[in-house]
């Protein structure tokens, strides 16, 4: 990894010093063990801070669409973009949020995204000391000892079935490990989850929902929602209730989900902004292999692209229009 | 809210489960709901539901005195009929909270500086509140992200406990607060001993080590003097990575804003209060369509200096009890701590 934040200061510094960036959007390590926080950019001096790790969970897309109006007219954004937050700048330049010319895209092509849940599960109160990684094994030094973990198995859902690790898109390509897009349809927990009975599938939705809190973090953290007014908080007319009852956050949820068809990139951020550990990944991830499915489509692919809900062909399937049982 | 009643017994093992027990029988308790149901603090039936977590427990006891969504009454206007009964509250009965941390008892103080003690009371908090007994329990392992000495709590502090708990090694000390928590105890018809300067001593070690693991990002003296400016250019900075969404606000347990809308169908309708948070955009929008705090600047600006500065002015107490649950769940792991030192730093 080492190598990997040298090549990405590298080309940082000097993007900064060329003038060939104004601003640049990384992570830096966080303010407790396993995490990482966002990292602006914008003087040479600061490029140090920088550092790529198993643990850069955050989709960095989402700060574009409302960051960029407020730099000075002309700076280009330098963005470090893993496989799924490429996806999701691409879907914003697709839905005309974005232009191309206003970003420089460091890509890196990646070997996916630590769960801390699974690292932190069992230290038995333990305080992480130092944390190394390599291409198979996370090592967490304790003060009581030493824990080693299996990348593979400790991966986020989304990103052990992540269809596109290295970036769609990209100026700079920093390279770890060849990772060749790869398919993945239908996910095996969407798979499994379609077999169950209609009345499971609602209880566990129910199950899932009704620790939502709502506060908002799935939304706030997902690129694709960048609405000026959010449904939800529109007051004329008001769309749903308030409360936390169930019928309302299901409410909140559904619509969220919905507005997700065809944009989507399954980058998981949502579920990790989640406070309450709600799967959301379930819904999201089924539209995803529903629109691969029916459509044929991955958002996110290319700058050219239409936009799925934008176009209409004349063989589109349209059963699910007249769906009854 | 009444005369102290200090007085320091020892429980064994099986003494404090057989005190568990025995409050459970007699007496409502509640506690941390555990993962697998809704959010919020629930009633516990049976002993196997009440656990000790390390550190402040995943939610905080603000669900109890300030539900996230409250039916204040219901109305029909066809008929003119009011319906303000409520069923929870209604029976009045002895509730005991049990679990809390310091920092969490500490929170319900200050709440009760909003609802009870300046202005008018509130109703429905006044009424869970004078029904309550609170149990809290001494921190002997704080988490990485505790800092309550910081903000003048600390891992012994009683604050609105009627009764503190100390876990020792194998024994437990009780000391009652207040004479509510007397009363409690004497209920429980426990037969204990005082405490010998033993485990006094063992006490006294665990405190301190306890605070030794304290985090101090930063120190109350930081938190002195005029550290904070509504102009400050600096508000522009902290806020660059926050996504605005509601966890900080909603978890934490001095937090206490909420909405109130009608809900009506036909002439039938409900009241309703829900939590709300300075984060979002809609709760300062005026009916004219003008927001005073258009963006995550001013927001955030209002979160920070509502719970240092402006709850000094008003109430002379910092709103904040170091209990770490906004940094522990922050998704952009924007850290107060460090926020607060950095404007202490002048940065
Ligand atoms: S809905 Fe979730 S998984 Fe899908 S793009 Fe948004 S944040 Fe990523
Ligand atoms: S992040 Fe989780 S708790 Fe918050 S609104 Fe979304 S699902 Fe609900
Ligand atoms: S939890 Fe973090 S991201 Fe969410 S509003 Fe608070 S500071 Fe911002
Ligand atoms: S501001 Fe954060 S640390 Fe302070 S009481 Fe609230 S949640 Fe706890
Ligand atoms: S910080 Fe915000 S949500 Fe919390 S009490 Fe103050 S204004 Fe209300």
């Amino acid at each position: 990894m080492k190598r990997v934040e040298s090549e990405l200061i590298t080309n940082v510094e000097e993007l900064l010093e060329d003038k060939k960036i104004g601003f640049f959007m990384g992570y830096e390590n966080g303010s407790l063990p396993l995490r990482t926080s966002p990292c602006f950019v914008k003087e040479k001096e600061d490029v140090q801070r920088l550092v790529w790790n198993c643990f850069c969970t955050n989709n960095l897309s989402v700060y574009l669409v409302s960051l960029i109006p407020e730099l000075p007219a002309g700076t280009k954004v330098g963005i470090l973009c893993k496989g799924c937050d490429s996806r999701s700048l691409v879907n914003l330049i697709v839905e005309k949020q974005l232009k191309r010319e206003d970003v420089l895209i460091m890509g890196i092509s990646c070997s996916g995204m630590i769960n801390i849940d699974k690292l932190t599960g069992n230290l038995d109160g333990g305080r992480i000391l130092e944390v190394e990684e390599n291409e198979e094994e996370v090592i967490l030094k304790l003060d009581t000892g030493e824990q080693r973990f299996s990348r593979k198995d400790s991966l986020y859902e989304s990103c052990k079935n992540c269809t596109h690790p290295t970036p769609s898109v990209y100026d700079i390509l920093i390279r770890v490990g060849e990772h060749a897009p790869k398919s993945v349809c239908p996910d095996p927990m969407i798979a499994k989850f379609r077999q169950k009975e209609r009345l499971e599938r609602w209880q566990i939705f129910e199950r899932e929902l009704s620790r939502c809190v709502r506060c908002y973090a799935c939304r706030n953290a997902c690129p694709n929602c960048y609405c000026k007014e959010c449904f939800a908080e529109q007051t004329k007319p008001r769309w749903f209730g308030l409360s936390n009852e169930l019928s309302d956050v299901l409410f909140y949820h559904l619509v969220r989900i919905l507005h997700q068809a065809g944009r989507c990139v399954d980058c998981g951020a949502c579920v990790r902004a989640c406070p309450e550990k709600v799967d959301l990944r379930l819904f999201t991830r089924m539209l995803v292999d529903e629109v691969k499915e029916r459509f044929d489509y991955e958002p996110g692919l290319s700058p050219n692209d239409s936009h799925l809900l934008g176009v209409f062909s004349t063989d589109d399937t349209q059963e699910f229009m007249v769906e009854v049982d | 809210m009444e005369r102290p009643m200090s007085k320091e017994c020892l429980m064994y093992k099986e003494d404090f489960e057989e005190f568990l027990a025995r409050l459970i029988e007699g007496h409502s308790i509640f506690c941390p709901s555990g993962e697998d149901i809704s959010p919020g603090i629930k009633k516990v039936a049976g002993r196997e539901q009440f656990a000790l977590h390390r550190g402040p427990s995943h939610f905080s006891f603000k669900h109890y005195f300030l539900p996230q969504t409250e039916r204040l009454f219901s109305f029909d206007m066809a008929s003119n009929k009011i319906d303000a009964s409520n069923g929870e509250l209604d029976d009045n009965k002895l509730v005991v909270l049990i679990g809390l941390r310091p920092c969490d008892a500490m929170a319900i103080e200050l709440l009760d500086q909003v609802f009870l003690q300046r202005g008018p009371e509130d109703v429905f908090y006044a009424r869970r509140r004078r029904r309550t007994r609170i149990i809290s329990f001494a921190c002997s392992e704080p988490r990485t992200t505790c800092f309550c000495e910081s903000v003048g709590c600390g891992p012994d502090a009683a604050a609105s406990a009627d009764m503190v708990i100390f876990a020792l090694k194998d024994s437990y000390i009780v000391k009652t607060i207040t004479q509510c928590g007397e009363e409690l105890l004497n209920n429980t018809g426990m037969n204990l001993d005082g405490v010998s300067t033993e485990k006094l001593g063992e006490r006294e070690q665990m405190i301190n080590e306890s605070r030794d693991r304290l985090e101090k990002v930063f120190t109350s003296e930081d938190l002195n003097g005029k550290i904070m400016d509504f102009e400050a250019s600096y508000w522009k900075q902290i806020c660059q990575k926050c996504l605005g969404c509601g966890i900080c606000t909603y978890f934490c347990p001095t937090c206490h804003c909420f909405d109130i809308v009608d809900e009506v169908a036909g002439s039938k309708g409900r009241r309703i209060r829900s939590w709300d948070s300075c984060m979002y955009p809609l709760f300062t929008l005026h009916a004219s369509g003008h927001n005073p705090r258009p963006t995550r600047k001013e927001r955030m600006r209002q979160r920070i200096m509502h719970k240092f500065v402006y709850s000094m002015e008003q109430y002379g107490r910092r709103f904040c009890v170091g209990c770490g649950r906004c940094v522990i769940h922050c998704p952009v792991n924007l850290d107060l701590r460090l926020v607060i030192k950095e404007i202490a730093e002048g940065k």
